[in-house]
């Protein structure tokens, strides 16, 4: 009736040859993938199905209605509704950008003379979907390199910070969730100054380690990104300190306002001098010699920029 | 009672509609069914509001699928499938293959081997047991894949949302039509 087929399946030595040798070649490629070569070398193909899965949600994103909503007459509400949205995404992130410049004028207010942050620059992108497997957390965003993304860029949504850009596809990026055991990000205490690496603990929530034996956080302070290592800008917000007996947990902020959207900004970019060439001498005399403003030096741009008020 | 008597009927039709299918067009059935699951898990599809764990289709389908002993067909299927979830897990390749295979062979292992007709309990118990070797193929592969020992909380409530989706869906996934089986030909 249904099938023949299965009848003999039992006895048939060949497919438990089979079965065995598949397990293997599972093995092998498991074996194969831990050489970062191989495993740089199946990247595309990852990013390539990322761009398959963003597809058909692109559409989704458009601001046009869909056809059963302009039948049932929701067009105008669902625009509003988009508009709505799209308003407190702008607000959220003057909220954030507020947040950030409080931060840093503690720190200026304490260090005359302080250089600050470059302005951060950026794209809104949707969350396409949300991996929390057992292999890693991560968020797949429907912004990639045709966008203008590029790897390590920054994520953050109205909470605070969300991860940061692993994968690169033409359409999509994967983050890595700052909840992910390999998260690192280098933090401080708001009130007690106190720095830190937090990572992820894969239980929503982060533990901060490398802290001084010294000095300890304050319960319930802001965490915020301290800069350091050249990778996140400072003063932003990535959750609240608790204590557990006697590690410092953090709870991460972008987990309480998860509207589906995040911002990605570029990472903090400044050389170090052995990395900026030195510009020529007579280069440098030159404004001096004359009556204009001296000219920009490369990699000075975030204290060209952050003199701004 | 008419309206039992008649919803008596439906499930009779839909049970005898289903034993007439053959084990291709079921085995294509489950592999939508998969599939589906997998792509409710990767959007975080939510129930009426609510956030709900998706069962992890490709232990459904390893479990079920083996009940009538391996096969090269349900094999060939697992190992495309477990490419679907690596990718969507951004796991190793092979990782899931490896999951769903072992899974799959342990139960066809215990099915060829024990008389499950005349144990009940041995019946119950079979598919709770594959579904542990998977999940913990499944914890194993991931902790040594990521350099450190993951978190089991979040694999056991998949792991429980998985046995009670396999409690309903069982003779979704059975490939092979008994007589006089029951509604379903489970």
């Amino acid at each position: 009736m249904a099938s023949g087929r299965y009848a003999t399946a039992r006895k048939s030595p060949l497919r438990r040859l089979v079965l065995v040798t598949l397990l293997a070649v599972g093995v092998m490629a498991i074996v194969v993938q831990a050489s970062p070569g191989v495993s740089a070398a199946l990247l595309p193909l990852r990013t390539q199905a990322g761009d398959i899965l963003v597809s058909p949600t692109s559409r989704e994103q458009s601001q046009e209605p869909g056809f059963i909503q302009r039948i049932l007459g929701q067009g105008a509400q669902e625009r509003r509704i988009r508009e709505l949205e799209a308003r407190v995404q702008e607000l959220a992130r003057y909220e954030a950008a507020a947040r950030s410049m409080a931060a840093r004028l503690e720190a200026y207010e304490t260090m005359l003379a302080a250089l600050g942050e470059p302005p951060a620059r950026g794209f809104t992108a949707r969350v396409v979907s949300e991996v929390q497997g057992p292999f890693s957390e991560t968020l797949l965003a429907n912004a990639g390199r045709a966008q203008g993304v590029e790897e390590d860029y920054i994520a953050v949504n109205e909470g605070g910070v969300v991860g940061r850009v692993v994968q690169l596809g033409e359409r999509s990026s994967r983050l890595l969730l700052v909840t992910d055991f390999n998260s690192r990000i280098p933090v401080l205490g708001e009130a007690s100054g106190v720095r830190a690496i937090v990572y992820g603990d894969r239980d929503g929530r982060g533990t901060l380690s490398d802290l001084p034996e010294a000095d300890a956080f304050r319960p319930g302070e802001r965490i915020l990104t301290s800069g350091e290592a050249g990778m996140f800008p400072r003063g932003y917000v990535v959750g609240w300190a608790r204590q557990s007996g006697d590690t410092w947990r953090v709870d991460f902020s972008m987990a309480e306002t998860r509207g589906g959207f995040v911002r990605l900004v570029p990472p903090q970019s400044i050389p170090a001098p052995e990395e900026a060439p030195p510009a020529p001498l007579s280069a440098e005399l030159a404004p001096q010699e004359g009556a204009g403003a001296p000219a920009p030096q490369p990699g000075a741009r975030g204290a060209d920029e952050a003199s701004e008020p | 009672m008419r309206r039992r008597r008649r919803i008596d009927r439906a499930r009779l039709e839909v049970a005898r509609w289903w034993r007439a299918r053959t084990a291709p067009a079921r085995l294509g059935f489950g592999t939508l069914l998969v599939v589906l699951f997998w792509a409710a898990d990767l959007g975080q599809l939510s129930v009426l509001g609510f956030d709900v764990p998706w069962p992890i289709g490709l232990l459904l389908a390893a479990m079920g699928w083996a009940r009538v002993g391996l096969a090269m067909r349900p094999m060939a299927t697992l190992v495309g499938l477990s490419f679907l979830f690596d990718l969507g897990a951004n796991a190793p390749f092979g990782s899931y293959m490896l999951v769903a295979l072992s899974t799959y062979g342990v139960h066809a292992a215990a099915e060829a081997a024990l008389d499950l007709d005349y144990d009940p309990l041995l019946k119950t118990l079979l598919p709770f047991v594959s579904l542990c070797v998977g999940l913990l193929a499944l914890w194993g592969l991931a902790s040594v894949a990521t350099g450190h020992i993951v978190q089991l909380t979040p694999l056991v409530i998949s792991g429980g949302a998985t046995a009670l989706a396999y409690a309903a869906l069982a003779p979704v996934f059975h490939l092979r039509g008994r007589p006089g089986a029951a509604l379903g030909g489970a």
